[in-house]
Formats: structure tokens, sequence, C-alpha cells
């Protein structure tokens, strides 16, 4: 690559607009972050991570445990599925970002192709856009059902405008935020963090206060199979899905660490861990209510005035949670050419941010109807993705990636291939997709005989590896595509 | 913006990129990545912990 042949980072089009300087586009676009630019540090990096990996969504998937699980296995199955998915995003997506500073989508090129990484893209974007779909219609419904517990609202259709009311705001407020920059996503996640964490220990501890650990304990699930085996591996898959789409926010966060080895632990326990833990309170609570969905087991369990306290803390969490995913698909949007010099910083988060408004205000109930199958796709994209990732960087390129040819969009640039994609990391994923939906249907939820035996995102993994190990191997290095002969 | 304003920003954008692509691959410039025995840290964490908790988990059912 070369500074003057016109192809770094910016492709050919007609430019329409452009905007910051090029330190803020460093600072807060798409550019490698150097080791002096990193200053989160440890506890800067605890509290992002902990901030966003306590989120409502948890609830909402440790509620989906308990159809399948009681509360022993339900707690076992939850941590451990959590710490599987945890361990595949880490080792995939963690190391290349703290060596080069790039964020997720950067990282995906050298395995998709400069064009073809627009798959990370999308698959960031659309993740990042239905969870916090999920983060923001529960702190409105949760809000409304707390309202018409108290007499203050009546009826459905005003639960609704209320509901629709309190995301809008909730949304206006993300965007402010966010459109301050990484700064403003470090520092307000902090406070928001130690809040977070308090307010969850006091919900946890009031709910089996009330209920007593006994009724909780033996509860019985309430959509369980008569395969306790199948409900067991049912349980752990819902989390190592779920957890696989922490994938998209690895990059925007951890390239601000120094070094892996203080990332480590941010990711595991505060973006994985703990997204089982704070499940457990949604678990525990459908257990003893029978009901699944936050919005309505939260007031169910803790009446109206802790349901107050629980709108407070859905509120901090599900902000705090949204600031860094929107942050992270921001930073993924401004790796797409045409956005990259054309749209600026607060259009793009303003983009994010969008399909959020138009289906918190129109398709709330749609969308929250069909959570599982969306957990279970979760696991259909991200465990391929993160198959992919950690073959070519560990197997192939020896932990070294070509920089410059990151931002090279030309023939010239190493991850160019065909087209610039690598159609050996699409038939791999490819390959993972048929057999992820083979395995377990995210749509009507059936599985096939090897699923109870070896749940579906793992074997994904380790097949779509297989298969893109093969291709690589036999097909990509000997034709001299992909840079590996230089690696 | 006026497409000659873009332009030059975007040239200007170019040269600080390649400024920076040339300091960041600096290995000195670079992050840490993972040692072999913190790969074993986290596959204990990420692997093994994991399983011992299922069995626990079927064993106590």
């Amino acid at each position: 690559m070369s500074s003057t042949d016109g192809t770094i980072g910016t492709p050919a089009g007609s430019p329409s607009g452009t905007e910051s300087t090029a330190l803020k586009q460093a600072a807060e676009g798409s550019w490698p972050v150097l080791q002096t630019e990193r200053n989160w540090g440890t506890i800067g990096l605890f509290g992002v991570t902990l901030s966003a990996g306590i989120a409502a969504w948890s609830y909402a998937i440790g509620g989906s445990v308990s159809w399948y699980l009681g509360a022993t296995m339900g707690t076992l199955a939850m941590i451990a599925g959590s710490l599987v998915g945890m361990y595949f995003v880490t080792v995939a997506a963690m190391p290349i970002s703290v060596k080069y500073g790039i964020d997720t989508i950067a990282a995906c090129k050298p395995q998709y192709g400069s064009y073809g990484s627009a798959f990370g893209i999308f698959a960031q974007y659309t993740s990042i856009i239905g969870w916090n779909c999920i983060l923001i219609i529960i702190l409105g419904r949760t809000t409304a059902n707390v309202l018409e517990a108290a007499n203050v609202i009546h009826g459905s259709n005003t639960k609704l405008y209320v509901s629709i009311a309190v995301t809008m705001c909730t949304l206006a407020l993300i965007y402010w935020m966010v459109a301050r920059g990484s700064d403003s996503v470090r520092d307000n996640s902090v406070w928001i963090a130690v809040a977070v964490s308090l307010t969850g220990l006091m919900v946890l501890v009031v709910l089996i206060w009330k209920d007593g650990w006994h009724t909780i304990a033996s509860a019985k699930p309430s959509a369980a199979f008569s395969d306790l085996h199948l409900n067991y591996t049912l349980g752990f898959e819902i989390l190592v899905a779920t957890v696989l789409s922490w994938w998209p926010y690895m990059g925007g966060i951890m390239r601000m660490s120094r070094s892996a080895k203080q990332a480590i632990w941010p990711s595991m326990i505060c973006l994985g861990m703990i997204t089982g833990i704070i499940g457990l309170i949604g678990l525990y609570a459908g257990l003893a209510t029978g009901e699944s969905d936050p919005s309505v087991f939260f007031v169910k369990t803790l009446g109206i005035w802790m349901g107050i306290v629980a709108i407070v803390f859905i509120a901090l969490a599900n902000i705090g949670t949204a600031i860094v995913g929107v942050y992270a698909s921001t930073i993924g949007l401004k790796q797409i050419p045409a956005l990259q010099y054309r749209v600026s910083y607060r259009w793009a988060t303003l983009i994010v941010i969008a399909p959020v408004v138009i289906v918190c205000a129109f398709f709330q109930n749609v969308f929250m109807a069909h959570i599982l199958t969306f957990m279970y796709f979760l696991g259909l994209v991200f465990a391929p993705i993160c198959a992919v990732q950690i073959v070519d960087f560990y197997v192939f390129r020896k932990h070294r990636l070509h920089l410059p040819s990151l931002f090279d969009y030309s023939k010239n640039g190493q991850y160019y291939y065909w087209g610039g994609v690598n159609p050996a990391a699409f038939i791999a994923t490819g390959v993972g997709f048929v057999l992820y939906y083979w395995l377990l249907n995210p749509v009507t939820y059936a599985q096939h005989f090897p699923f109870k035996w070896i749940s579906a995102s793992v074997p994904t993994i380790i097949a779509t590896g297989f298969v893109y190990w093969v291709l690589t191997k036999f097909w990509i290095v000997r034709v001299g595509k992909g840079g590996y002969a230089k690696a | 913006m006026a497409k000659k304003d873009y332009e030059a920003e975007r040239a200007e954008l170019e040269r600080l990129l390649a400024e920076r692509l040339k300091t960041a691959e600096d290995p000195s410039y670079e992050g840490e990545i993972l040692t072999v025995g913190q790969h074993w840290i986290l596959a204990t964490a990420g692997i093994i912990i994991p399983l011992v908790l299922l069995i626990i988990g079927w064993v106590t059912k």
C-alpha cells in the first residue's frame, strides 16, 4: 500500500460531505488507536465492561431458561454457558483488537476480505439493534406496568403509549451521551456500573427474601420437555448463543486496553459471566412467578414500590449497555467505505439508533414475542464468525496482521482476495449456518438428535473452523491470496 | 461541503492515516497479546470450569 494511490480507506465515489479533524477520526473512528492513546486503564475497562454486562437482556435470557430448567441446574447451565460463549469471543476478537488498537470490524477484514467485512458490519449492526430494542422496550414496558399497577394509567393502549414515550425519551438520552464520544462512554459507564451493581444486588436479595429460596429452588420450569438432558442442553445453549453476541462489542471496548492480560478478566467476568449471574435473577423470578417476561415478573414479584426501584435499576443498566453498544456499532459503521468520510460521527450514531426508534415506536409487541428466535440466531451467526477468526489469526497468520492492508481497498491490499471478498470465509461460515440450523432451528426450536449431547454453538465453531482451515490451506494459500505467504 | 474542500480534507486524512499506520506498525506501539500461560488460564476459565459445573449440575440433579 502506498499513501499516494488514493485508495487508503477511501474507495472511489462521489463526495457529499465530510466531518471531523483527523485526530477526532482517529479517536472516535476506525483508525488504529495507539498505545499512548489507550487511556481507559484497568478501572475504566472494568467499569465499561461491567456496565455493558449488567443489562436487562440478562433477565430475558434467564426468563427463557426458566422455561426449561429449575433453579439448581439452571444456575449451573447458565454460568457454564456464559463462560463457554465468552471464551470463544475472547479468544477470537480480543487479542487482535488489543494488539493493533482496531475495532471488531477492521479485525475481520483479514478473514472476510476488505469489502467482505461488510458482513461483519451487518452482523454487528443488526445484533446491536436487536439487543438495544430489547433493552429499551423492557424499560418502557416495565415503567408502564408499574404505572398500571399503581392505578396511574389504565388500559392496554395507554400502557403501550406510555411505553413508547419512555423508549423515545431513553433513546434521545442515549444519543446525547454517545454523540459526545469515547470519553463520554467511559466516564458515564464507571458510575453507572457502581450504581447498577449495588441496585442489582438489592433486587436479588429482595427476590429471595420475599419468595424464599425454597420456593424458588423447588419451582418447576414452565415449558420443559420430558427429557431433562435436552432441557439442560437448551438452557446451556441459550447462554452460549447470547453471550457469543458480545463479539461486535469486543473491539470497540478492548482496543482501548494496553494489553490482553489486562483485558482477560473484564471480558470473561464482566461481559461473560455477569450475563449469566444477572440472568439468574430472571431465572429465579421466572420460576417463582411462571412469567418469563422481565417487564411482568418484576412488577409481579416486587410490587409497586420495589417495582419503581426496578425501573431505576433497569434504566441505569440499559442505558449503560446501550451507549456501549451504540458506540461500538457507530465505529463499525465508520468502517463502511461509503460512510467513512462522508457521514459524521453524530450522523453515524443516528443511523445506529434510528431502527431502534422505529421498532420501539411501531413493533414493540411483535419483537418481544420472538425474543428466543433472536437469541438463537445470534448463535447461528456469531459462532461461525468466531471460528473463522480464531483459525485465521492463530493458525495461519501466527498473531500478525498487515496493518496497512486493513485500510487498503485496492487490489494491492493483502486482504482484497477476489473483488474484496474471501470466498473461503463465506463458504465456511455458510456451512456453520447450515449446521447450526440443522442442530437447533432458531425459528421452530426443533432439534436433531446430536444436539442434546453436543449443543449447537460449540460443534458449529469446531466444524466451521475445520472447513475454513481446509479451504484456506488447500486453496487460498496455494493461489497466493490473503497475504498468507507473507504472514 | 464543496467537492474541492472534500478532496483536500480527504487527502489530508489519507496522509494522517498513512502516518498513523506507519507508527502503529512499529511493534513497540502494539498492545501485548496473550502468552501461552494466559491462554491456559483462559481455557481453564472458559472450558474446564464450565465442564466441571455442568457435570456437578447433572450429578446433583
